[in-house]
């Protein structure tokens, strides 16, 4: 028998371990949702919704195809009721898959850890844990869907949030800038103590101008090849669902 | 302004609500076979509604993702990781569709 510290540390392990498990299977729907985040993002900020209700939207509404039919009206002027039905429709779906995962996982998980790991079931998260031998738990289920929401939800919910980035980029170009035309007036100054600091600063500077050109060509590149990504997107969640051969 | 974001605070309702009810409300586990077995067989056919008809149109012509799908098929058969089978069918159809746009 094991005693009850031994057991709190047993299941504390094996919760990291079914975390870090969920994690490493959410990766490839992850690398599905990187298209599709980038161009549901254009596609909203060029319908002209403002980039904070496009960050709002892609965090409070986890699924892909309410979200795109839901800014399609909003885009096109609906009317509340029109949109609210919609999605509702749309996402239906969503009762069937909670309702089968509700049997698959294990008993005893309490009320409000229901109500969060049912908020990331989409159609891959949902396959991905249906296909899983064992019963799932609270944090397999989180570790699926915390990478997806950061992926999906966040940091590339808008194309136009990665613009931002890349003007914050050059903006602090700027200001390394002026950092090295001062460095090199006043190689002793007491500003920037010490050699290291000015190639430090070089360094950060030409990274940061590497990266906020590689960011913008980027992005013409998304706009330009807008259709193609979003095939690409196609062929990823399909794939993605499919391949899953276990 | 308002509008939308009304308009917004309701798809985010309406979204989670369909997942949250079920998980909710039912916390034991259904006894009876009968449903037992309809959720069961819920995964293939989500799976199957999910891939079918779009994997065929998916791509720009049908060939590339014939081929596509065929490696997917075959990588999944002989029980790659997912990311792998993923990756590679999305490269080859990727390739193919470069090809096929280019002759």
């Amino acid at each position: 028998m094991l005693t009850k510290q031994e057991k709190v540390l047993h299941s504390k392990h094996s919760a990291l371990h079914d975390f870090i498990d969920g994690s490493k299977q959410s990766l490839p729907i992850a690398l599905g949702y990187f298209p599709v985040s980038f161009t549901f993002g254009l596609m909203a900020v060029k319908g002209g919704i403002p980039v904070w209700i496009v960050i709002l939207i892609s965090m409070t509404n986890l699924t892909s195809a309410g979200q795109f039919a839901g800014t399609n009206l909003i885009i096109a002027g609906a009317g509340l009721a029109e949109i609210t039905i919609t999605t509702f429709v749309i996402n239906i779906r969503y009762m069937l898959m909670s309702l089968s995962l509700s049997q698959k996982i294990v008993e005893g998980i309490p009320g409000y850890k229901r109500w969060i790991m049912s908020f990331g079931i989409t159609d891959e998260t949902f396959t991905v844990a249906a296909m899983q031998k064992k019963d799932i738990t609270f944090s397999y289920m989180t570790g699926l869907e915390v990478l997806l929401y950061r992926v999906g939800g966040r940091y590339c919910s808008g194309c136009y949030s990665v613009y931002h980035t890349a003007r914050i980029f050059t903006k602090f170009n700027g200001y390394c800038f002026i950092c090295n035309v001062y460095c090199a007036c006043n190689p002793g100054s007491k500003e920037i103590k010490s050699c290291s600091d000015c190639g430090r600063l070089c360094y950060i500077y030409k990274l940061s101008n590497k990266m906020g050109t590689c960011l913008f060509s980027c992005i013409r590149w998304m706009e330009n090849n807008y259709s193609h990504i979003y095939c690409m997107y196609n062929r990823c969640k399909a794939f993605s669902n499919g391949g899953y051969g276990k | 302004m308002n509008n939308t974001l009304i308009a917004v605070l309701l798809m985010a309702l309406v979204t989670y609500f369909p997942r949250v009810l079920p998980m909710a409300v039912i916390k034991n586990k259904i006894k009876s076979r009968f449903i037992t077995a309809f959720l069961g067989y819920v995964p293939y056919a989500v799976l199957g509604a999910m891939i079918f008809p779009d994997i065929l149109t998916s791509t720009g012509h049908l060939l590339s993702a014939l081929i596509g799908l065929g490696i997917a098929v075959i990588l999944a058969y002989f029980e790659k990781s997912l990311l792998k089978v993923a990756v590679c069918a999305i490269a080859v159809a990727y390739i193919c569709e470069m090809i096929i746009s280019r002759v």
